[in-house]
């Protein structure tokens, strides 16, 4: 019976797995016992379906109530995406000040010298900058938690089983990964704009810092390119679903990503000479030009992608 | 659990938190032999306590995850069921509550006669 595998799916989909299977199979087999003792000799009609489902509840009702009750800053059924966000962001943002760190070092005068001073500032660094992307990631689920309802059982008006999307329909946006890629994008989008100097970027025009001009000059698109990326999430997170008008944005998103991303690849490699001359060694700057050209190249690899998703489901019909 | 567009009134509210008080007790009671979800709602429902399926399901694992209730599916019938039953544990707990409840009946009634509360 398609209604009820669509339902236990995505009563399924919002509980643990270790909860997944147990609950699944029991209430498949509540609903095959409450149908029988109410259907009619043929069996029951969709409508008997229809009207047990809504009876016992939206898939988000049912599987909130298999989590404890209280309130949360953080509920259960978002912990798992935060403490996977955490995690990430966290070893990525210490990842990315190591490697500013051993940049700056290299392109210094003097290497070696007061090492052990400046790993203390990078030490000092990684704490300030890890404290407040905690409380970036902390402010965002409880937002979602409460603001946008993710956490709990919201009040909704009558729902249609027969509205619930199909079993391995592709067309669903993963809740986990969508709440992954808002807070990530949040909290570059914080770091980038106020604590770049912790990173080794540029604060004002007068910074002596290298690359100073490409930077700046683009940090307003690279801003542009965040933020439309998080509206589209928040999006997808609200309405569970891609249509083809959330991926042909996605589309332009990453055209207008890989515009500004080989903007600055093609100003960095203008300054590679000014690089060498600033005193950074040779084999340096040549990995930071081909990584300043990866960038764009990695975004045009998921603008084909996403396109090919959508040349694909218009040739499926959809 | 119905996700109706009606919104409960106070008195409903009230109501739902007194009987929520006594949903433990009511559903240790009808488990000392082995029953299945769906046949403890109905046993309920026969004896005057409605309860949901949203309510009834995870209150049963709950009461399993903490020792009160074992549960175990049986394959053999028409279709696969998880039975409950009072453990050890849950009977002694059930014994304990039932001494609290008659407890808290004679202290509600007692309150409730008072004839101050009468005014």
């Amino acid at each position: 019976m398609d209604l009820i595998e669509r339902y236990l799916n995505e009563v399924g989909r919002r509980l643990p797995k270790s909860l997944r299977d147990d609950v699944r199979r029991e209430l498949s087999s509540t609903l095959e016992d409450e149908l029988e003792e109410r259907g009619s000799g043929n069996g029951p009609s969709e409508q008997d379906v229809v009207d047990l489902l809504q009876e016992l509840g939206h898939p988000e009702s049912v599987a909130a109530s298999y989590h404890p009750a209280g309130h949360y800053l953080v509920g259960p059924a978002l912990y798992p995406s935060f403490l996977l966000v955490l995690r990430i962001s966290l070893a990525a943002l210490a990842a990315l000040l190591t490697a500013a760190f051993a940049l700056t070092l290299l392109a210094g005068p003097d290497p070696t010298g007061e090492l052990g001073i400046r790993l203390g500032g990078l030490l000092s660094e990684i704490w300030d900058v890890g404290l407040t992307s905690f409380a970036v990631i902390v402010l965002v689920f409880a937002g979602l938690q409460r603001v946008g309802g993710l956490g709990e059982e919201r009040m909704r008006p009558a729902w249609d089983p027969r509205q619930l999307p199909a079993v391995g329909d592709a067309d669903l946006a993963g809740r986990g990964e969508t709440i992954f890629g808002l807070v990530v994008t949040a909290l570059f989008l914080v770091i980038l704009n106020t604590f770049r100097d912790r990173i080794g970027l540029p604060v004002d025009p007068g910074s002596p810092v290298l690359l100073n001009d490409v930077f700046l000059d683009n940090l307003w698109r690279i801003d542009a390119v965040l933020l439309a990326g998080m509206g589209l999430s928040a999006w997808l997170l609200w309405s569970g679903r891609w249509h083809t008008a959330t991926r042909l944005a996605r589309i332009a998103i990453d055209l207008f990503g890989l515009h500004v991303a080989w903007r600055i690849a093609a100003a960095v490699a203008a300054q590679k000479t000014t690089l060498v001359a600033a005193g950074l060694p040779d084999a340096v700057s040549s990995v930071v030009t081909t990584t300043a050209w990866a960038i764009p190249a990695v975004l045009a690899a998921f603008l084909v992608v996403d396109v090919g998703r959508v040349v694909h489901r218009s040739l499926q019909g959809n | 659990m119905n996700d109706g567009a009606t919104t409960p009134s106070l008195a409903d509210k009230l109501a739902l938190e007194l009987r929520r008080g006594t949903l433990v007790l009511a559903t240790l009671s009808q488990l000392r032999s082995p029953r299945y979800g769906y046949s403890l709602l109905r046993r309920l429902a026969d004896r005057g306590l409605e309860i949901e399926q949203g309510t009834l399901y995870p209150l049963l694992r709950r009461l399993a995850e903490q020792g009160v209730l074992e549960a175990r599916w049986n394959v053999d019938g028409s279709r696969p069921r998880k039975y409950y039953q009072l453990s050890r544990a849950g009977l002694e707990a059930m014994e304990g509550l039932t001494g609290e409840w008659n407890a808290l009946v004679d202290v509600m009634t007692g309150l409730l006669e008072d004839p101050q509360r009468k005014g």
